[in-house]
């Protein structure tokens, strides 16, 4: 018997102190299954530490006849710097059990590995850790057994084997339930209580409860998914795949089981599980468009593009605004070669979303593919946006250029040297070495002095006459003496110390 | 979920749950884990546990708990045969002189200090708090009877006669009565680091400037008037002097006031009790 006599659990510090559990006065009798519904945060986990003797209540008394188990998945808790032979022998000597023979329950009714009961259970991996915690658990004589959120966990022989344990003690011992499962709250419960703001309402059946529960609106999210959403959330991914796979099992796969299960498998580390399980769901036609992405990512992390690419085209045809889906799409491109196309999802996304550095990203990729056509309209919607107009000029100037419309990248070239007298050279050394040494000479000529003399106060014309000379290949080396020639004639010009060359004409042409 | 609270309301109790106003009614549930065979089967693992876990997790703390007052010791005979003293005040061993000072103050010290932690002391399953008090005090005076039986070896090594305490009772009495002193000082520092959390580190400091002030380190019978009757006002004192007389046949004291080192003690537990159960609703404990 357990009874709780006006107990209360505050938290907090004094100055901003919460209530979890407020008043509760009941009695729990002996070889009766009780459920404590409550959604969560409600207090569940902290009335059974409190029943257990793990938490001492903030006031009131909380009184047992005969032994308490601890919540069943908290067992490895108490002692995590034991191995589990320790935890064993500690345990039995609590509940004054023959340790030898709660480790023999342990492996042989469990299956637990007996080598593994010899390694400190901090290094044990969190499915192993919580197996050890219920085969233990319920290898300890108890007249009351608490369970936080689930009475079975592991793989289905574990879990066939945690069902037997309970109908084997159902009758002799009375039980404890804490979950927000209905599903589960109705199979299991003799009785049960909504706990609620700190306060236990109790029903006069598990029904009723669970009416009560589904009322409030708590039940909507009360299947076995959500449950396992949470544990996913409190850092159990073992057991949210186990309860995941059960529930597919019995229900078949759905797009939300599906999800779930995906997201706990990855954070378990089993990814090529996860990767399998999103594709039945393809194959059994529930793939959502985030089973498609998690698909593509995966595909994409292991270098499989053109898998990543499909999926990525697949979720975008159910949810075209995905962003995500368009990232990993463009990525994808690029790492196949196909910059055309990473370009131009590059450029619909930067345009939807007015991102600088998006359209750099499509500019790169376009300027790879040299898709001209594609990058003209950028320079040019850019311009006409009053984006940077040397960088934007210097683009347009470069595709014109490719596109064989000589004049309108003269003209572009004129005006970007009024702007930017450095973009202009640049962009036209650059351009040089695309070009014939007699074009890239008109271009040169082409350029007004006098602009070059204005800018001859405020810019280094010694950097821009390194710059061109910097980098040239051999083939154009004669273009480069021309420039170079030009431009120490004209800085000698501008600087008085020759007689300057007013008279621009095309280098080509000297 | 208001709609469910009212429905729970009106629904009534939960069968078999009675409600506990009318619990005089049946039989009051048996507390098995405060049984004394139950207490006295559950201390001795609780103990080694208690132990072992602080071993685990730091053994540098536990070390410096059974070697600091080794040091202290070993540091006050050191001053004092450089200072030219050719023997302790009382007895023949510098060692036994200092020890049954030093060793009883720590006690003190260190069951308070280890029971600052009160509040975050890892709880285990059908352990009550009197159970857990119990192995942590038990672990404690372990401890200090280590470094105890060290001097007292050391001493009885070279000088049998002077090792064997005049009444060992007394020393006992002394060394209960300043667990519980400590064990209340203790508490009162868990209430008061919950609402000042700098409390522990002041704690920690000031408690061993105190031996200083503790009259261990002389004879407090032989302090000038005004220092004497300063420190007669200090349990400790009176703790220290009834071990020294459980030590020495001959040892002056004259400010000796067992009852109102009793009183002290026990008002003390007292408070401290009395203060960790007052504010339990405003600390954050588990």
């Amino acid at each position: 018997m357990i009874v709780l006599e006006d107990v209360k659990k505050t938290v907090g510090p004094f100055w901003m102190r919460q209530s979890v559990i407020d008043g509760i006065s009941v009695r729990f009798e002996p070889r009766v299954n009780y459920v404590i519904l409550g959604e969560a945060g409600s207090g569940k986990s902290t009335l059974l530490a409190l029943i257990a003797g793990l938490q001492r209540p903030s006031a009131g008394w909380v009184r047992r006849a005969g032994t308490v188990s601890v919540p069943l998945s908290f067992t490895t808790r108490l002692f995590p710097h034991k191995t589990g032979s320790g935890l064993i022998r500690a345990m039995s000597k609590l509940y004054r059990a023959d340790a030898k023979e709660v480790e023999t329950f342990v492996v042989s009714s469990f299956g637990f590995e007996r080598e593994l009961l010899d390694l400190p259970i901090r290094t044990l991996s969190r499915p192993d850790q919580v197996r050890l915690s219920y085969a233990v658990g319920y290898g300890l004589p108890a007249d009351f057994l608490l369970f936080d959120g689930q009475t079975v966990v592991g793989d289905q022989a574990f879990r066939d084997q945690c069902k037997q344990c309970l109908a084997d003690r159902r009758g002799r011992v009375g039980a404890i339930l804490a979950t927000n499962n209905v599903r589960l709250a109705k199979a299991f419960g003799d009785v049960a209580a909504i706990l609620h703001r700190g306060k236990l309402y109790p029903f006069p059946s598990v029904d009723d409860a669970i009416a009560a529960f589904r009322d409030a609106g708590e039940g909507d999210a009360e299947d076995g998914v959500e449950v396992a959403r949470r544990l996913i959330a409190s850092g159990q991914p073992g057991e949210a795949i186990a309860t995941l796979k059960g529930l597919i099992a019995a229900d078949g796969m759905s797009a939300a089981a599906a999800e779930a299960l995906v997201e706990a498998q990855l954070r378990h580390g089993q990814v090529e599980e996860a990767e399998q399980t999103a594709l039945d769901a393809l194959r059994d036609k529930v793939a959502s468009p985030k089973l498609l992405f998690i698909l593509a990512r995966i595909a994409e992390s292991q270098g499989r593009f053109g898998d990543a690419i499909r999926f990525c085209k697949e979720g975008l045809s159910e949810s075209e605004g995905s962003r995500e889906f368009k990232l990993v799409l463009a990525r994808s491109y690029e790492q196949t070669g196909s910059h055309g196309e990473a370009g131009s999802v590059y450029r619909r996304m930067a345009q939807q979303e007015g991102s600088v550095p998006l359209m750099r990203l499509a500019e790169r990729n376009l300027m790879k593919a040299e898709a001209w056509p594609g990058l003209l309209e950028i320079a040019e919607q850019e311009l006409e946006k009053g984006a940077d107009p040397s960088y934007y000029g210097a683009m347009r100037f470069r595709a014109l250029c490719q596109l064989d419309r000589h004049d309108q990248a003269a003209e572009t070239l004129r005006w970007l040297a009024s702007v930017s007298m450095e973009s202009a050279l640049g962009a036209a050394v650059r351009q040089r070495r695309q070009l014939s040494v007699e074009r890239f000479a008109a271009y040169i000529g082409g350029l007004d002095a006098a602009a070059i003399r204005a800018q001859a106060h405020t810019r280094s014309h010694e950097l821009i006459v390194a710059s061109i000379r910097r980098d040239i290949s051999a083939e154009r080396r004669a273009g480069r003496a021309a420039v170079v020639a030009y431009l120490s004639a004209l800085l000698n010009q501008i600087s008085g110390n020759a007689q300057p060359a007013l008279d621009v004409k095309p280098i080509g042409e000297d | 979920m208001t709609g469910s609270a009212d429905h729970a309301m009106i629904a009534g109790r939960l069968p078999g749950a009675v409600p506990t106003s009318q619990r005089e009614e049946s039989e009051p549930p048996a507390l098995r884990p405060n049984s004394f065979a139950e207490t006295l089967r559950i201390l001795p693992f609780l103990v080694v546990e208690n132990l072992g876990y602080r071993i685990k997790e730091s053994k540098s703390g536990v070390i410096f708990i059974a070697v600091e007052p080794l040091a202290v010791i070993l540091l006050s005979v050191t001053v004092s045969i450089a200072a030219g003293r050719l023997a302790p005040p009382v007895g023949r061993s510098f060692l036994l002189f200092f020890a049954s000072a030093i060793v009883p103050f720590y006690t003190s010290l260190h069951v308070a200090w280890r029971f600052r932690l009160w509040d975050t002391m890892p709880r285990l399953p059908g352990v009550s708090d009197l159970q857990l008090a119990a192995s942590h005090l038990i672990g404690e005076m372990l401890l200090k009877f280590f470094v105890l039986f060290v001097c007292y070896a050391v001493v009885f090594a070279s000088d049998p006669e002077e090792a064997i305490p005049h009444a060992p009772l007394l020393i006992l009495a002394s060394i209960l009565l300043l667990v519980m002193f400590g064990l209340g000082i203790g508490l009162l520092n868990t209430v008061i680091s919950s609402f000042i959390p700098i409390w522990s580190n002041v704690f920690f400091l000031a408690a061993r400037a105190w031996l200083l002030f503790s009259g261990g380190l002389m004879i407090a019978d032989n302090l000038p008037e005004d220092f004497r009757n300063a420190v007669a006002w200090v349990p400790l004192t009176h703790a220290i002097i009834l071990y020294r007389v459980g030590q020495y046949p001959t040892y002056p004291h004259l400010i000796l006031d067992v009852p109102f080192l009793v009183i002290s003690c026990v008002l003390m537990l007292a408070v401290g009790l009395t203060a960790e159960r007052a504010t339990r609703e405003w600390r954050n404990f588990k």
